[in-house]
């Protein structure tokens, strides 16, 4: 009966199904738009997640590709035969250089750098392409025994993921330019098993702010790769750290020394590549397809007598911590750990260096315990505790990150005991560094690439002017309550003709002298009497407040109040754009 | 971004737009046109991470299974040098090993008895520490650890850890262990002289040596009771040893010493007899015999001896004693009788036993038991003295200044 009726009431067959279609389509589209669709604040904060996800997945991919390259080619023991140590590094060198030079160009570098560039240059942009690039060839070059680490490159895969991620969802450009860190967070946090350095070392390197909109989601990313990582791979430590402490006050003698000894050090390894880098860089193109399997044969040499200081070194630096080598040995290492990192990262093989930055760390920290052991004798596990400072002091002095070197110690040793002597090691390493190399290993990286990205370590140290720097305390009339007649005396007998007078009602006002003496000749003509007005509310600042925040508060007048925040009566200085301008010509 | 081109970025999908074109490849794709919602593509991503992930769980199962064999096969290898006595070897083995499963204890334990094995005693303390602070209730560790501060020489450590390891978990055989480890700890201390904290020590050790298959720990313990003095003690873990059906050799050449050193040398007599006759010759063993039958043959006071036994005994041990005064006196060319002899112990006790030599007939100490004691004193008496001028008693004589020495120790 009601299809019947129907029937009737439409007189085209078939187009009542047509618009219960489109009806259909519109409630579904209002419906999915109400309770499926994510602002892009919610997008990216889940983006960050699955960010987390892919990037913890990809690392662990990445170090079990290490892993295996290296049981291919160098074999499952400690100490592989000379023929190995001596060809797998060559090999892998020729196969690397191939690689890099004809398929995957843009895998050689700095991962921190190309993250930053694309904060700062590309929108946020990084090529899928340099994520599959950098597996390949860093599994190669590590796993077969360049002197190179897993972080670096797993930092640039999580920011090229997070690119690719972002890109695909359309992000805003905002949005986008901030993907790449949390993605480098991931990556690094993944390669670390260590989420708070990592997501400390993208903000004080990468980003450089402690900015509230990317905070939350480059740790969610961190904690989230880290979760993925340890599911896979479990959640021992990179090292295994001992049972250790900071027992003596004398003790922080030798801490102090090592801070010199690695600060030295540090300085060393960042002349030497600061030197040599552009030099073969200059070298014929040709070069560059030899240039890595060369550093692989000299790495080889020098792993038939010291094999330890072939690739990423994690199981030598547990030996360390774990005092199985004397002092002397532990010098040896880390001096050689230097020049075949040197020349492994000068001849253009990918793979990153905070590994090598940490087993020189170790392994010098190890020889400072070792020696001041044999003045003081202290319990064994007291060179541990200097091998676990010295990762982090070298790591402060090389890479100039001094709040992550010390949160890294930290979170790798779970030991808060040892916090003071790395603190000062790190900050005595990081001077020295800073006092004898003035830019930093990634700046000078990034200017010999042809890039002049934002020097984060500038800009941490770079002091912010603020409105006490500025302002001319003591200056400025003003004047007291009373009527204009009265106002104007006291006006007259002082020299300004601009003054401030504060009323309760609306604060700060401005009055010229004119101002005044208008206002006293309209009252004596039989005006009602008022209190003198002037102009205003003036907008008051602080002597607290950062210039560039006064400046825009300032408005088009041409003295504002200075005032203190208990007081707001209690005038502290006057402030003009004059007085601002001299403040910058001066810094 | 090192090296190449710097790309101009497309303000809409975020990817570089090719030198020469004018609107964004990507942007104008196909592809793009399907995944233009962010629902479509967030669906695709989770998919894809599905996928990842199980990926990677067999990328990871294969990697942990290649691990395990790697840190079994080193392992074992390591095991195998450290039995043939190559701990050189055997520690290149267990650090690689360690680097395939490095949260195994069992080889960081053997890495560290490794090292020990090597005499690097504080890199095998190290890894030791750090065990023994994931479990410190270890018992095997905590023994590790005690040997290694007894060897270095720290007697608090080790007695802290040889606590740590007698009260600590066993994996197997828990009892067995305890007593041997409260046994090495007992060692220890006598060799550092601590006798005292050993004798405490070893009586909770006797006291917890099961009776059945407790026979070696009994010998043991008596042993080392033995060797701190503690006679009674020692004798009584020896007998405790000697009830066992196949008692250990030790314990009778123990029971017998100690017997010998408590004055009881009859019992001595009797273990020591039973050990010669199985075979043993050591000449300790031969002289303890020897003076403990002479001791059971000359003493006047032993129980269940007749009254004429008594008496013929202190007569023959008298003269035995006398003769020795004479010899000593001949051997200093002092005449003991001589008018103008000086004044000297040997010469008083040469006048007392001059005096009472005729009143030691059979039928005047039969009138005057008390006799007997009288002529015993004075033959203890000359023993020492004689002991004191011409140096240690030999054979019968040694055999007498026993008894006086048990007998007097028994009156007082």
């Amino acid at each position: 009966m009601n299809a019947a009726n129907n029937a009737t009431v439409a007189p085209v067959p078939g187009n009542s199904a047509a618009e219960g279609a489109n009806r259909f389509v519109r409630l579904w589209k209002v419906w999915r738009r109400k309770t499926l669709t994510l602002s892009e604040g919610q997008l990216f904060l889940l983006l960050a997640v699955i960010i987390g996800i892919v990037s913890g997945l990809t690392v662990v991919c990445f170090r079990i590709a290490i892993e295996w390259t290296r049981f291919l080619l160098l074999g499952s023991s400690m100490e592989p035969s000379r023929l190995r140590v001596l060809l797998a590094p060559t090999l892998g060198g020729i196969a690397v250089a191939l690689l890099v030079m004809l398929v995957f160009k843009r895998s050689r570098g700095s991962g921190v750098n190309q993250t930053k560039a694309a904060v700062f240059i590309f929108d946020g942009y990084v090529p899928f392409r340099t994520v599959i690039g950098k597996f390949i060839t860093c599994a190669l070059a590590i796993g077969s025994g360049q002197s190179l680490g897993p972080e670096d490159p797993s930092l640039q895969m999580g920011a090229g993921i997070a690119s690719a991620l972002g890109r695909s969802l359309k992000l805003s450009r905002e949005k986008q330019r901030l993907i790449a860190p949390i993605g480098a967070a991931a990556g690094l946090a993944a390669a670390f098993n260590a989420p708070i350095s990592a997501v400390i070392f993208v903000i004080e390197e990468i980003i450089g702010t402690w900015s509230g909109g990317v905070l939350g989601a480059v740790i969610l990313a961190a904690i989230s790769s880290v979760v993925v990582m340890r599911n896979f791979l479990g959640s021992a430590p990179m090292f295994r750290v001992p049972t250790m402490g900071f027992r003596s006050p004398v003790e922080l003698i030798g801490y102090a020394v090592l801070g010199v000894v690695s600060g030295i050090a540090s300085l060393a390894f960042l002349k030497f590549i600061a030197y040599f880098r552009p030099r073969l860089k200059q070298l014929p193109r040709w070069t560059q397809y030899i240039q890595p399997a060369s550093a692989g044969l000299l790495i080889g040499i020098i792993g038939i007598w010291l094999p330890q200081v072939m690739g990423s070194g994690y199981p030598i630096i547990d030996q360390a911590l774990h005092d199985q080598f004397l002092w002397k040995m532990l010098l040896l290492l880390g001096l050689f750990k230097i020049l075949a990192t040197g020349i492994s990262f000068v001849s253009g093989t990918p793979g990153g260096m905070f590994a090598p930055t940490l087993f020189i760390g170790a392994m010098l920290g190890g020889a400072v315990g070792g020696v001041e052991h044999l003045f003081v004798h202290h319990p064994a596990q007291s060179v541990a505790a200097f091998a676990l400072v010295g990762m982090g002091t070298f790591f402060a002095g090389f890479l100039r990150v001094p709040i992550t070197s010390v949160f890294m110690v930290l979170e790798v040793s779970g030991n808060y005991s040892i916090i003071v002597p790395a603190i000062i090691a790190n900050m005595i390493a990081y001077f020295i560094s800073r006092r004898y190399q003035q830019v930093a290993l990634f700046d000078f990286l990034a200017r010999q690439d042809g890039f002049f990205l934002p020097s984060i370590e500038e800009m941490r140290e770079h002091t912010a002017l603020r409105v006490e720097d500025a302002m001319r305390p003591g200056a400025g009339i003003v004047l007291g309550d009373g009527d204009s007649a009265g106002l104007l005396r006291e006006a007259e007998a002082s020299k300004s003709s601009q003054f401030l007078v504060w009323r309760h009602a609306d604060g700060w006002r401005a009055i010229s002298q004119e101002e005044l003496r208008q206002q006293a000749m309209a009252e004596s003509a039989g005006a009602s009497t008022n209190e003198a007005s002037g102009r205003g509310p003036l907008p008051q600042l602080y002597p607290d407040q950062p210039l560039d925040e006064a400046l825009r508060l300032m408005g088009n007048w041409p003295v504002v109040p200075v005032v203190n925040r208990a007081n707001l009566e209690k005038l502290e200085g006057i402030l003009s754009v004059d007085d601002i301008l001299e403040a910058y010509r001066k810094s | 971004m090192a090296e190449g081109d710097n790309p101009q970025i497309c303000g809409n999908c975020g990817n570089p737009i090719p030198a020469g074109a004018t609107q964004c490849p990507k942007c104008d794709s196909r592809l793009s046109l399907i995944l233009h919602s962010r629902e479509t593509v967030l669906s695709l991503t989770v998919l894809i991470v599905i996928v990842l992930f199980s990926l990677t769980g067999f990328i990871t199962a294969d990697y942990h299974r290649k691990l395990t064999s790697l840190g079994k096969k080193w392992f074992e290898a390591g095991e195998q040098q450290l039995k043939s006595g190559n701990a050189a070897a055997a520690l290149v083995n267990f650090h690689t090993a360690l680097v395939y499963s490095p949260e195994d204890v069992q080889i960081q334990f053997q890495l560290a008895q490794a090292l020990a094995a090597e005499g690097r005693n504080s890199e095998a303390r190290a890894y030791l520490l750090e065990l023994q602070a994931r479990s410190p209730s270890d018992a095997p560790i905590n023994l590790a650890l005690a040997r290694l501060s007894a060897g270095a020489g720290s007697e608090a450590d080790a007695v802290r850890y040889y606590h740590g390891a007698i009260y600590g978990v066993w994996p197997s055989e828990a009892e067995a262990n305890r007593l041997n480890t409260r046994l090495e700890l007992c060692r220890f201390l006598i060799a550092r002289g601590d006798t005292s904290i050993a004798e405490a020590e070893l009586i909770a050790l006797a006291s917890e040596i099961p009776e059945r298959n407790g026979a070696s720990l009994h010998a043991q313990a008596g042993e080392l009771f033995l060797s701190i003095g503690n006679a009674a003690r020692a004798l009584s873990e020896f007998r405790s040893a000697l009830t066992a059906s196949r008692p250990p050799k030790d314990a009778l050449r123990g029971a017998g010493l100690a017997a010998y050193q408590l004055g009881e040398f009859q019992q001595a007599e009797r273990y020591l007899d039973r050990l010669r006759r199985l075979g043993n010759n050591d000449a300790d063993i031969s002289r303890a015999l020897d003076i403990s039958r002479m001791v059971t043959s000359a003493d006047p006071y032993a129980r269940e001896l007749s009254e004429a036994e008594r008496r013929d005994r202190a007569r023959r041990d008298f003269a035995q004693a006398f003769g020795r005064l004479r010899s000593c006196a001949q051997s200093r060319g002092t005449d003991l009788f001589a008018k103008d002899a000086p004044q000297s112990e040997m010469a008083t006790l040469g006048r007392q036993a001059k005096a009472l030599e005729p009143q030691l007939t059979d039928e005047n100490l039969r009138r005057h038991p008390g006799q007997i004691d009288v002529a015993m004193n004075l033959v203890f008496v000359t023993e020492d003295v004689v002991t004191k001028e011409c140096g240690a008693p030999q054979g019968m004589d040694e055999a007498l200044a026993l008894i006086g020495k048990f007998h007097r120790g028994g009156e007082r």
